[in-house]
This record gives structure tokens, sequence and C-alpha cells, in this order.
């Protein structure tokens, strides 16, 4: 921190004292509990008076265990780890973009090469699925694991345009280098916990794998420019997730599939699963990204009593909007549950990292809280307390469903 | 119980008797042996200490809700000598008490003279004009009775470090000097006035939390942290206002100089005489201008 010139020092002390507040005053100070004219007065002395600084800061709530583990929990300012750098924090997730990015090139390439050879290739899309069905079988090209299966119960039909192994083996090389890129992008350019590290590269595996077993990619669009086609082909990778969940699906919900004229039938059959899986992925990955988002962000009430959050450790901050014409005091975190609350006794969480608020309606026996809340904890998801100015404590041990005035 | 319908305080003239009435329920002051028009008096005098003679009546409920009425009626039940009421004191803040008193003195010898002696007070051991003074009768509720104790705790330690400060040794005082606020050897004479009335003029133009902050850090030593927990904002406002503050103030000065007729070298030059020989004067350092009894102004706290 720069340091002052010697006569700030000198004439910030020698200011005229006044007349001193008392512990009635300092301790509801120490408590932020004045109003902001009164609170105006006391920090003016304040900022005159060693002594009552002195006492003020003496007088301030000891920290406790509880506090300094919620703190501990959120990264300091000041004791970032060298890896946090901005610098090496954004060079990763370029690094990472790039390694995405190469990976989506090498697999057009490939893809290119192989739509030469064969010219009609049928998509999976599960949209598609059932306009598919009118297709005749021997143009239909399989995904590996169902080409083995369906190889032996095919025997009366003819065979497949291609060798098993031309189409897998292709797929499979494109397939591990877009999920080893993902995975190790996002384990080493986020600020994540270490399980959050593990679900991410779980999931990258996963997505990788199956993307080896994933079945032949559509067709090359026609010619576009460099920058809609990478984006083109981003959208793609996610579709291919997706049909991860359609192939598991498949093999799950077809034990044997009996001819080739009733193969497409055993697809449209297995729709719903594919929906099912495809949205049980997709919840994942949100829950996944609320982590995220939970463990890599801090929260705070700027002076204008908006609510703000910052994903860089205090360096910037951004306003949340969250209500009208609220003045917020207080916020807390749990996880990915935050809560924020302010003038008019008003609360509102969310239990997903500030994606979604709802306000928080607090009674018990037909009474409500009154004045501004001042104060949040919350030691679990479950259990919390509300302190308000007036004074009035208020305690939830359901995740703020029922409340108990104290 | 007694009614309210001849109040004469502030209290009576602002808050109608039914809300009058609500306040005292929430207080539960009948469990500790009040009657609604004692409780009403007792507010009267806390209104009357605090609020303007002209606040209107629904600032002055707004007052009254807003203290720790329950709080209050305890320790005014206590220093009226009421034994249910002590048992509740005892049981609560007994053991609050104390590890306060450690955490303001760090040691358990002192910390508990520091809370036996504060406990004297409470209780009521002096006595004026013949009857017993407690101290918990200067309570008033605009905070938590627990944030009131140490409140009283605090300035109890620091009045009594001020007045055992001549009677200490060299080394006691270096050693002690470090927890208290610092202060720096006094500007030489010889620099041009019109630096310090730039100075003035700066400081004036901050706001009172800005000043605070440059006061708790620069003066006082303390961190970020501390800053931040009196302030009840987070580490990293405190820390972005102060860098902030602290290039705004050298900026402004400067502007001010040049307004006062000094060119940009002299202005310059005066800026940073001052902050080339910063020397630590210990005995300086344990100065303070103002007495200790300052603390307690008569006939309150």
């Amino acid at each position: 921190m720069a340091e002052v010139p010697r006569i700030v020092r000198e004439r910030l002390r020698s200011q005229a004292v006044g007349e001193h507040p008392d512990a009635n005053v300092l301790s509801a100070f120490a408590e932020h509990v004045l109003k902001e004219q009164e609170r105006e007065q006391v920090l003016d002395h304040l900022s005159r008076c060693a002594d009552c600084r002195q006492i003020a800061a003496l007088t301030a709530p000891e920290v406790t265990e509880e506090r300094l583990a919620a703190a501990a929990r959120a990264p300091a300012v000041a004791k970032q780890s060298w890896w946090r750098s901005p610098i090496l924090h954004w060079g990763a997730l370029t690094a990472a973009a790039l390694v995405v990015l190469i990976a989506v090139g090498a697999r057009m390439r490939l893809r290119e090469g192989r739509s030469a050879s064969a010219p009609a290739i049928a998509t999976y899309s599960s949209n598609e699925v059932a306009q598919k069905s009118t297709i005749p079988a021997p143009e239909v090209s399989l995904p590996p694991v169902e080409q083995k299966q369906s190889s032996k119960k095919l025997a009366s039909g003819p065979p497949p345009r291609e060798p098993a192994g031309s189409t897998g083996k292709p797929g499979g090389v494109a397939g591990g280098i877009v999920g080893g890129g993902v995975a190790g992008g996002v384990g080493r350019g986020e600020t994540v916990g270490e399980s959050v590290r593990k679900d991410e590269a779980a999931f990258g595996t996963a997505a990788g794998a199956g993307v080896r077993n994933a079945p032949p990619p559509p067709p090359p669009p026609a010619p576009v420019a460099p920058q809609m086609k990478m984006q083109a082909k981003a959208a793609e990778l996610d579709s291919l997730r997706l049909n991860t969940g359609i192939e598991k699906s498949r093999q799950k919900a077809t034990p044997a599939p009996p001819a080739a004229a009733s193969e497409t039938v055993e697809v449209t059959s297995a729709a719903p699963g594919v929906k099912s899986e495809a949205a049980a992925l997709s919840q994942r990955r949100d829950a996944m990204l609320a982590k995220r988002a939970s463990l890599s962000s801090r929260w705070s009430v700027s002076d204008s009593g908006a609510l703000q959050r910052s994903f860089d450790g205090g360096r910037s901050w951004k306003e949340v909007a969250v209500g009208d014409g609220i003045t917020f005091r207080a916020v807390a975190t749990v996880g990915s549950d935050v809560w924020a609350g302010g003038s008019g006794a008003t609360l509102y969480h969310s239990a997903d990292s500030a994606e979604h608020w709802s306000r928080v309606s607090m009674q018990a026996n037909g009474r409500t809280p009154s004045g501004d809340i001042v104060r949040i904890e919350f030691s679990s998801a479950q259990d919390g307390a509300v302190t308000t100015s007036t004074g009035e404590t208020w305690t939830t041990s359901d995740g703020g469903a029922t409340w108990r005035c104290q | 119980m007694s009614g309210t319908a001849q109040m004469p305080g502030p209290v009576a003239r602002r808050i109608r008797a039914g809300e009058i009435a609500e306040l005292y329920q929430r207080s539960r002051a009948a469990d500790v042996g009040f009657s609604e028009q004692e409780f009403a008096r007792i507010l009267d005098e806390i209104v009357a200490k605090y609020l303007p003679a002209g606040t209107r009546e629904g600032d002055a409920l707004e007052f009254c809700r807003g203290l720790r009425l329950e709080e209050l009626a305890l320790a005014r039940a206590c220093a009226a000598g009421h034994e249910h009421a002590w048992e509740i004191f005892l049981t609560r803040h007994r053991e609050k008490l104390y590890d306060a008193a450690r955490s303001i003195t760090r040691e358990d010898v002192s910390a508990r003279e520091l809370a036996d002696s504060l406990y004297a007070d409470l209780y009521g051991t002096e006595t004026r004009d013949g009857r017993r003074t407690c101290k918990l009768t200067y309570y008033t509720g605009r905070g938590s009775l627990e944030g009131w104790l140490r409140a009283t705790l605090a300035q109890e330690y620091v009045n009594r470090y001020r007045r055992r400060r001549r009677e200490v040794s060299l080394e006691e005082k270096t050693e002690a000097g470090a927890q208290f606020a610092a202060a720096d050897p006094p500007v030489q004479p010889a620099l041009d006035p019109r630096l310090a009335q730039a100075t003035d003029a700066v400081l004036a133009a901050l706001t009172a939390e800005e000043r605070f902050i440059l006061a708790s850090y620069h003066l006082d030593g303390r961190t970020l942290a501390e800053i931040a927990r009196s302030l009840g904002v987070h580490e990293s406002t405190v820390s972005r206002k102060l860098e902030k503050v602290v290039g705004a103030v050298r900026t402004r000065i400067m502007d001010e100089l040049l307004r006062r007729g000094l060119s940009h070298r002299q202005a310059e030059e005066a800026l940073e005489a001052d902050v080339r020989d910063v020397r630590v004067n210990v005995s300086a350092r344990l100065s303070q201008k103002d007495s200790a009894s300052a603390f307690y102004r008569k006939g309150s706290d």
C-alpha cells in the first residue's frame, strides 16, 4: 500500500476531537446497527480520535472459528497462489481453447477424407431419428458397437458399406483428442476445487470415451467462413456429447436388435430414454458449472447497497441485479447457496450461485421482521440466522422454509 | 400493571399508548418486575438522551423499536437489584465477559482483573449521595448488551493503560507501543504553512469514512481486515478505497498548493520534504492529546 505524506498523518492527528460517543453508541457502531446519519457522525469522530478508534476496534465482535472457516473458503486477495495469477489463468484458458480448436480441425479433416469415400452417411440426431426410419437398412452406417451386434443378426441383409474398423478408428482418434482437450483445459484453467476438477475430468473422460464409440459424424456442411465453421463444429461437439447418451441408452435399451428392417424402429422407441439421459447429462453439467461458480466467486455489498460479485478474487466486482429498489446490507454464501438481505427486511435466496433468485418470506406466528437486514450467517445450507437493524434475530433450520424469531 | 394515559415524558408525547404497550410486551419487562409505566419512563430517558426535541412520532417509534428492549429491561432490572434479573444476567453474560476481557488483554491474569473490576462496577459498589450506583443503568439498548459490555471493558482497559503510562519503564512502553496509536514526529516548523493549509482543506473534503480508513491504516497501523471488520464491509472494499484515497490525497494537495501560488516544483518539494525522514519517536507514539477521563461524560458512562 502506498505511503501517505507525513503532513497528512500529522494533520489527521491534529484535528479537533469534540465530544466522545458513549459505550452504547460505540457498541451500536461496532455492530453496524446505527442509522446512516449517526454512523457518519461517529465515523467523523473516530477519524479524529485515536482512543475511540482503539475502543471501537476492541469492541468489534471477535472473529469466530465459523467465520474464519468461511473466510478460508473464499480465496484471499493477498494470499493468492502464484498459479492463480491472471496471466497464467488466462494463458491456461487460451491454451485449452487452442487444443479444442486443433482437435476440431483434425476431426474436420478426418471427416472430409471419410466423406469422400462414404457419400451417404446417416445422422443420429434424436430429432431426425423418426425421419431416418424410412432410410433403407444398407445405407445406414452404424457405430462400431452396434455393428458388432447387428453383424450377426443382419446376416441375411446386405453387408455394411464400410468395414467396422474403418469407421471406428477415425471416430476414436478425434473423440480422444476432444475429450482430453476439454478435460485438461477446465482442470488447469479454472480456479475450482479439487473435487470439481475430478468431476470435470470424469465428465471429460466420459465424453471422450463416448465420442470414441460415437457414430460417424454428419456430412460436411457447405463451405462457410472459417470462424463460422468453428462455431458450427463446437455446436456439433455438443450434439456429439448428447449422442454419447444416445448410444449408451441405445445399448441398454436394445438387448437384441432383431432384423434390419426393425432396427430404425428400435432407435425411435429409445428416444424417450435418450432424452432423459441427455437431460441428466445437461443437469449434471449445469450443477457442475454452478458449483464451480460458487467456489470461484466472492460476494459483497457496494457502498450504494448493490449486490456485487467478483470472479477474480476481489480485484474487480460486477453488480448483480436482484430485486427492485432494495438497498442490500448483508450477503452470505454456503456452497452454491447465496443469501442477500437489506432494506425493508427483504431477503433473497439463490440455490444455484445466483442463476435464479427467489424472495424469501420470513414469518413466525404471523409476525414479520422489522427494520433492515444487517447480518446474515449460515453455517450450512439449512441452518442460518438473520439479524435486523431492530435487533431481531431470525433463525431457520430448513433452508429458509420456516423461521423463528428470537 | 399501571396504565399509560398520564405519562408526561417525551415517549408519551410522541408515541401512542398502544404502541408503548407493544414495546413493553416485546421487552418482557414484566418478567423482571417492571410495570409498563416504569418501562415507559426508561424509554423517556433514552429518547431524551438521543433524539432532538422536535422528533416526529414515527421516528421516535422506529428508534424505540430499534432498541434492544429485552436486554434493556434486563440491565435496568439488574441495576434496580432484581434477583431474578441478576441470575439471568450472570447465566448469559458471565463467561462472555471474561472471554471479552481475554480477547482485549490477550492475557489471563489481566483479563480476570479487568473483568472483575467491571463486575464490581456493574454490581454497584460506589455510592453517590448515599445510593448505590450501578453501571448497568447507563446501558440504553442501542447495541447488544454483550457489545456494550465489551465497549465498557475496552474503555476501562484503555483508561487504565493511559493512567499507568507514566509509571512504566521505557522498555514496556516500547513493547506496548506496537499496540496503540502511532504518532509521527511533528512536522518541522520551517515547512511552508501553505502545505498544512492545503492538507487541511483536502482532508476536510474527504468523507468521514475515508478519513477513518486513512487514520486507522496510517496512524494506528491496523490491518485491512481489522478496518473491514469495524466498517462491516469486505476487506477488498477497504483496500480499494484506501488505495483510491491515498492517490487522491496526494494529487489534491498538489493542486491545492499550486492554487495557493506554489510552483509545481515547489509543491513537489514541499510534499516530499516531509516523507524523507520518518523517524519513530516512541514517546510521541504513546502520547495522547486528550485526557483519558474524556470517555466518560459527566453523569453518563
